[in-house]
């Protein structure tokens, strides 16, 4: 390195050959600052210190620049066309395709290092691309080129061609003429996501386009849905995410029939916080065949296909993005995410984040949606908004040795501060939210299976996670089940009306770590408190220190066992279907995250997680259906079913054989509303008895349960529970030539609300009606509810808790499909018009706004929090097919 | 011909880099119990851990300590705006229908024993170990418990005895039975004698906020006096009050103020500052402020209720009202320097430029307001919102208290002459003549109640004194008050969490 006056810094090598020459540029900010440099230093950090004559000093870190960029230039030809990258891909000729939002295509030949551009005003080599804002790329296994565009529908650029062939609503089946992401099929059906429209695919033989609006596509609403990204699995299912209504997995059979599954509920179940579901954006599937699923504002979520499960990734694992917009996998199996807050990179190894941003040489922070590519080589190429971001994961190396800063004075206002006086600023602390997890699993299973009559299958587990204490951590689950295909047996006649018959066992366990944090196995101490959010132990500017909690050595882990004896029966030639069950679900050892809840309040201490007790569920499940169509071409169907519920805590540990555990709170409801106690069921509600109201006074008349004189908390007891004894379900389909008519419903017998959504405080607030025409007015009324005066005396009573039993009709739809020559006529394909009636009926004696939108939090099940309820609609509709 | 089939046998296993310590995870940010007691600073940081959650349990917003002791007495009203407004500071005021439920009971109850715990932890780890300030840092860490336990079988009679911290989590590890008052002075008394043995001289303790051997000493008087160990009691008081670097401050006005903080007059002391200039946005309701909520929460109501024009007031919430029974106690005394650090009426609010708005019916309100420990402007700080940066102390226990406490010994021993020397202090400072000189007996214990009255109102001992005295009856009788109300009832969580205790373990009456 040799600097000179005026005339900016040379890199020279060994033998005296100038390698670079740098100088100060005005508009490039990483430039030099001065060509005028007077000292040179090499720190034992590997970086240079440039002192400049009249400039301060500046420092290169070579470790600082981990990734190579693709900019736009506005001085160079060769650079970038414009610097929204919506998508990258490789053709099999080492050219890089480059979409851009406003810029067209550019095509990026590595080997000559040069860029041809292709847009509506740069058509000498490409013609045909009239869009310039493409926001989806695709290279097919033919090595055609697609390109979806915004508002500008779909162009084709046949693998040789120098012609792009355009599709829009105009001159194909398109249904919308925004193209956000491009898959091809194993049989090279190529599959597009469109913004409103949901899912189409072209078919290579017939070279034609359909829009998917089939019946199953209708009724999970894809078909008005706003896609972002269509994925291929490697087992050929089809997935697509919407930002709209959340993940679907599509299948798709031979008959070229679909089933779709919606994942939002499921995924939104696994989580355990109040997780988005349905604003879906990106989607990969890693080689381990776990699929990866970047959510808007709630962080990333990984799908075990496998095992059917799902895990969530936020900050508290360490993951800094909430919008996770571009997910892909280097060589080593590590998956990288790109954000608006820098690229991530997730170590499989040791489930840990690490986050990249400007600061370590990224052109931005903010990445386009699903705008990521890994080469043959495994560079992986990132686009952003202001260029391309590409780099070998295998060779980015972070600064490990920390620079030392040290401080040697601080003022305010001019004021030198320092720590330990009194009303310092400065503040010593020690602790906060860190923790770190980890697990492993082991897992196998084995299937037999006997001439298709006799199955068996056992599978087995080994699940080891670090929030348990050591000789805690680890615990086998196993599961078997068995099951007898009586139908194939020879003593079965073959002209039996019923034509399937099986019976099933099977037996399981499986083990739960949720929501525990760090396992800590000793008194430790803070200079945090955890009173009101984290806040420092300080008393007059000094730091002090608090206790943590008691280790738990005994906690382990929670474990649900499930039996379930069940037969199947198909008869009538499958018209008729019939299944029962019988479950006992049972859950041992329930982890309880707030240990404080078992502590007398003069224990002093905290308490951490614990295994609380053991609560079973069981019940009969039915299910019954017959479907047919008449010889007249009458179709019907009635499917039913049914199932009971018994839930009881059968085992509580820590606070006595009867004992309880204080569950959820309410305002004005010192002693909260739900409880844990054996004998009764999960988190039933808590709290007075009450046997109308005193005629002379107003007064309620609070129920004297412990035999101890006078009214005391004491005599709160149990005065309803959450838990329906029948819960219960239905359709019944009818078809005639064009006409359809369908119902469906559910509903749940036997189980409480307690309504809570009252702010006691706040006595002038919206109240059910009967609170003020039940209310006491004068002396010798029997009213039902006590004077405005003793208002407030309602919410810890059973006035509170009402049957939340309901049927709700679900939807009652009538439809009616023009015949075809009828369609026709008109030059349409198909033509339904029909009429829905949505969550129209109601039938239920709760008098909240809604029987099923309360909140179902673990120890708030039940609990009416006054969210807002489920609309009812009337919907009529025309539904036109071109 | 049979045909058997195995289909899928898979054996999975992720990572092979899992060791055996993959799974074993160090916390991170936090100092283990093991090593922690090795270091002298760390012992002193466990300390001013001791002072934060006292400071804490003190001025936890709804649920102090500092406040739920005068609430049953005759000097402070709940207050508020309405009714029902905080129902479980009202129900105390009201001494009828306390809910053994009541969470601001609980809470208090709670933090007593949070800072016991801690002590205990510091007391134990330290005297096993040899640290060069072991002593200091047990006198230090046996009083606090020593305070606690006093505070606690004050208000609560017969509690649970906790001197070893549990090391396991089950019933039975947490169960105590509840010991009896004189089990638990016993504890107090031994504490402090070893307190007063390791704590400096007032003039010699390394922060001005740290108690001394004086406090000891004047805390185990004041113990001795609440059993009726009056002869015990006095050489503890006399070696307080020979001891000059304790007096009465000069002035009485000035005895709440900053100015006067950590002063000569300071026994113990709960210090509050405002560094971090809070506002509505940060402040850590519940949590462990370092400014003094509280003094906002006990401010004249706002709301259009009170205008403080010329009083160098500011508006708060409306607790905490004075009884027209102290202003018409004042009046006749002839009190007028001391009811003015105390109390203002509402004439003499008007005579400022000020005015309450009679229309808007404010709750407990009879006729005035609060200056002692009031939201003034000049006890806050500019940084941050004024309402929640008070930096006013809640002095716990001052010399004047030490004075009358010696009074009421002597005068219970039958030197009524060195009682009416130290109550003569008392009234010279509030500007009042000395009492008759013939003034003896009973006559002369009830001038000293009186004097109590007026020079500790609002500072949360009138009502356990009334108690004692068995005077509660009389002075009480027409605010609700019953002898249940002798004693706070034990928190139903305790009773129902700790399986040493049974609903008979609850104080009579609830």
């Amino acid at each position: 390195m040799c600097s000179r006056e005026n005339d900016g810094l040379f890199h020279i090598d060994v033998n005296g050959h100038v390698l670079n020459h740098y100088l100060s540029r005005r508009t490039n900010e990483s430039s030099i600052l001065s060509n005028s440099i007077w000292s040179l230093y090499l720190d034992r950090n590997k970086r240079i210190w440039l002192g400049y004559y009249n400039a301060g000093i500046g420092v290169y870190d070579q470790l600082y620049d981990k990734f190579e960029e693709i900019e736009s230039l506005g001085d160079n030809l060769n650079s970038l066309k414009n610097t929204a990258v919506t998508a990258i891909v490789e053709d099999n000729y080492d050219k890089l395709w480059i979409a851009m939002d406003g810029g067209g295509i550019d095509v990026f030949d590595s080997k000559l290092n040069k860029s041809t551009h292709i847009s509506s005003s740069e058509n000498k080599t490409y013609s045909g691309l009239t869009n310039d804002y493409i926001v989806s790329l695709f290279v097919d296994s033919k090595q055609n080129i697609w390109a979806g565009s915004w508002a500008n529908g779909l162009f084709f650029l046949k693998n040789g061609s120098k012609n792009f062939v355009k599709y829009t609503t105009k001159n194909s089946n398109l249904k919308s003429n925004n193209i956000l992401s491009i898959a091809e099929e194993l049989d090279g059906t190529i599959w597009f996501a469109s913004w409103g429209k949901g899912l189409h695919s072209y078919n290579p033989q017939s070279q034609k386009i359909t829009y998917h609006n089939s019946e199953p596509f209708l009724k999970k609403g894809i078909t008005n849905s706003f896609g972002r990204k269509v994925l291929i699995a490697k087992n050929g299912d089809l997935w697509l995410t919407t930002t709209n209504k959340g993940l679907f997995k599509i299948k798709k059979s031979k008959e070229n029939t679909f089933s779709i599954v919606s994942m939002a509920s499921k995924m939104y179940e696994a989580s355990d916080s109040d997780v988005s579901t349905n604003h879906v954006l990106s989607l990969f599937e890693s080689s381990d065949g776990s699929l990866w699923i970047g959510t808007r504002g709630s962080g990333l979520c990984k799908y075990n296909l496998e095992t059917d499960s799902f895990r969530w990734y936020d900050e508290r694992n360490g993951l800094e993005a909430i919008n996770v917009l571009g997910i892909i996998e280097d060589l080593k199996g590590n998956i990288w995410l790109s954000s608006n807050s820098g690229i991530s990179k997730f170590d499989i190894n040791n489930n840990t984040f690490t986050r990249f941003t400007k600061n370590d040489g990224l052109l931005s922070n903010d990445f386009y949606i699903n705008s990521t590519y890994r080469d043959s080589q495994g560079i992986l190429y990132f686009g952003n908004y202001k260029g391309i971001n590409y780099f070998n994961p295998s060779k980015i190396s972070t600064n490990n040795i920390e620079s030392s800063l040290y401080l040697t004075g601080f003022k305010l206002f001019n004021r030198l501060v320092t720590l330990n006086e009194k009303d310092t600023p400065l503040q010593n602390v020690i602790g906060g939210g860190v923790f770190e997890r980890t697990g492993k699993s082991v897992f196998a299973r084995l299937s037999y299976d006997y001439q298709g009559k006799y199955l068996i299958e056992g599978s087995l587990r080994y699940d080891t996670s670090s929030f348990f204490p050591t000789d805690k951590k680890s615990g086998y689950f196993p599961a078997i089940s068995a099951g007898w295909i009586l139908s194939k047996e020879n003593f079965w006649k073959e002209d039996s009306k019923i034509n399937y018959a099986k019976l099933r066992a099977s037996w399981g366990q499986n083990g739960s770590d949720n929501n525990l944090g760090t396992y800590i196995s000793s008194l430790i101490f803070q200079t945090v408190a955890q009173e009101a959010g984290v806040v420092p132990v300080t008393y007059q500017g000094l730091t002090g220190i608090t206790p943590g909690n008691l280790p738990n050595l005994d906690l382990g882990w929670e474990r649900s066992e499930q039996l379930d004896l069940g037969l199947d029966f198909r008869a009538f030639d499958n018209r008729l279907n019939f299944s029962a069950d019988y479950y006992v679900k049972t859950t041992r050892d329930l982890l309880i995250v707030n240990g404080n809840i078992i502590a007398p309040p003069s224990l002093g201490v905290g308490v951490p997680s614990i295994n609380a007790g053991t609560v079973e569920n069981k019940g009969f499940e039915f299910e019954i259906g017959y479907n047919d169509t008449t010889d007249s071409g009458f179709s019907y169907g009635i499917n039913l079913n049914l199932s009971t519920l018994k839930n009881e805590v059968t085992e509580i540990n820590f606070v006595g054989e009867k004992g309880f555990i204080q569950g959820a709170g309410a305002p004005q409801n010192n002693d909260g509303i739900t409880r844990f106690k054996k004998g009764s069921p999960l988190w039933y509600f808590h709290g007075y008895k009450t046997d109308g109201v005193d005629p002379a006074t107003g007064e309620l008349i609070i129920v004297d349960t412990d035999g101890v004189v006078g009214i005391t908390s004491n005599d709160k007891t149990e005065i309803g529970s959450p838990h329906p004894d029948i819960l219960y379900g239905g359709s019944l389909d009818f078809g005639y030539k064009g006409l359809d008519l369908s119902i469906r419903f559910q509903g749940t017998q036997g189980n409480d609300i307690f309504a809570a959504y009252h702010q006691p405080s706040r006595p002038i607030t919206n109240k059910p009606v009967e609170f003020f025409t039940g209310r006491w007015q004068k002396a010798g009324d029997i009213a039902s509810y006590p004077s405005a005066a003793n208002a407030n005396s309602t919410y810890d009573t059973d006035l509170m808790v009402q049957d939340g039993s309901y049927m709700r009709i679900k939807q009652i739809q009538l439809g009616y499909n023009f015949p075809t020559n009828v369609a026709e006529k008109i030059k349409l394909k198909k033509l339904r018009t029909y009429i829905s009636l949505d969550d129209y009926f109601t039938f239920t004696k709760y008098n909240g706004l809604d029987p099923e939108a309360g909140s179902f939090s673990d120890n708030s099940i039940g609990v009416d929090r006054g969210f807002y309820p489920i609309p009812s609609k009337l919907l009529l509709g025309l539904s036109l097919e071109f | 011909m049979k045909k058997i089939i195995y289909s899928a046998l898979a054996v999975l296993l992720i990572s092979t880099a899992c060791s055996e310590e993959f799974t074993d995870i160090a916390p991170v940010g936090v100092l283990e119990s093991s090593t922690f007691f090795e270091k002298e600073s760390n012992a002193e940081e466990a300390l001013i851990g001791l002072y934060d959650l006292m400071q804490f349990n003190y001025a936890k917003d709804w649920s102090s300590a500092f406040f739920l002791k005068q609430i049953p007495g005759d000097a402070a009203n709940a207050g508020g705006p309405v009714s029902d407004d905080q129902p479980q500071l009202q129900e105390i005021d009201d001494h009828t229908n306390i809910s053994i439920s009541n969470p601001s009971i609980e809470s208090v109850w709670a933090g007593y024993y949070k800072t016991i715990a801690l002590a205990n932890t510091i007391i134990n780890t330290v005297e096993a170990g040899s640290l060069g300030n072991k002593e200091f840092v047990i006198a230090e860490a046996k009083f606090m418990r020593a305070w606690c336990y006093f505070e606690l079988t004050t208000i609560w009679g017969d509690v649970p005895l906790r001197l070893v911290n549990p090391t396991e989590i089950s019933p039975l590890a947490f169960a105590v039975p509840k010991s009896t008052r004189a089990e638990v002075y016993k504890i107090v008394e031994a504490d402090l004698t070893a307190a007063i043995a390791g704590l400096p001289e007032k003039g010699a303790v390394s922060h001005v906020f740290r108690v001394s051997k004086g406090t000891a000493q004047a805390t185990l008087g004041k113990v001795l006096v609440f059993q009726g160990k009056n002869t015990a009691a006095i050489p503890l008081f006399e070696a307080v009050i020979s001891n000059a670097s304790h007096d009465l401050e000069t002035d009485v006005a000035d005895v709440y103020l900053e100015k006067t903080e950590f002063g000569i007059e300071s026994l113990f002391e709960l210090g509050f500052i405002s560094t971090n200039g809070v506002d509505w946005g940060n402040v850590a309701w519940g949590g462990r402020v370092e400014s003094n909520l509280h003094v906002q929460l006990m401010g004249p109501r706002g709301d259009g209720v009170f205008d403080l024009t010329g009083t160098g007031l500011i508006n708060g919430w409306g607790f905490n009202l004075p009884t027209d029974k102290l202003v018409k106690a004042f009046e006749t005394a002839g009190d007028i320097k001391r009811k003015a650090a105390t109390v203002m009426t509402e004439g003499e609010l008007n005579l400022l430029g000020g005015s309450y708005d009679a229309t808007k019916n404010h709750w407990d309100y009879e006729g005035a307001i609060r200056t002692k420990y009031a939201t003034s402007e000049s006890q806050t700080s500019s940084s941050g919102v004024k309402e929640l940066n008070y930096t006013t102390n809640w002095r716990v226990f001052r010399y004047a208290e030490v004075l009358l406490l010696a009074a009421e010994a002597y005068n219970a021993e039958g030197q009524d002459a060195k009682a009416r020397v130290e109550l003569n202090k008392i009234r010279l400072r509030a500007g009042l003549a000395d009492v008759s000189a013939t003034l003896a007996g009973t006559d002369l214990f009830d001038a000293i109640v009186n004097e109590k009255y007026l020079e500790l109102a609002h500072e949360g001992q009138r009502f356990w004194d009334l108690v004692r005295w068995g005077k509660a009856n009389a002075e009480l009788a027409v605010a609700g008050y019953t002898s249940k109300n002798d004693l706070f009832p034990i928190p139903l969580a305790e009773i129902s969490k700790n399986e040493a205790l049974t609903t008979a373990d609850q104080n009579p009456g609830y």
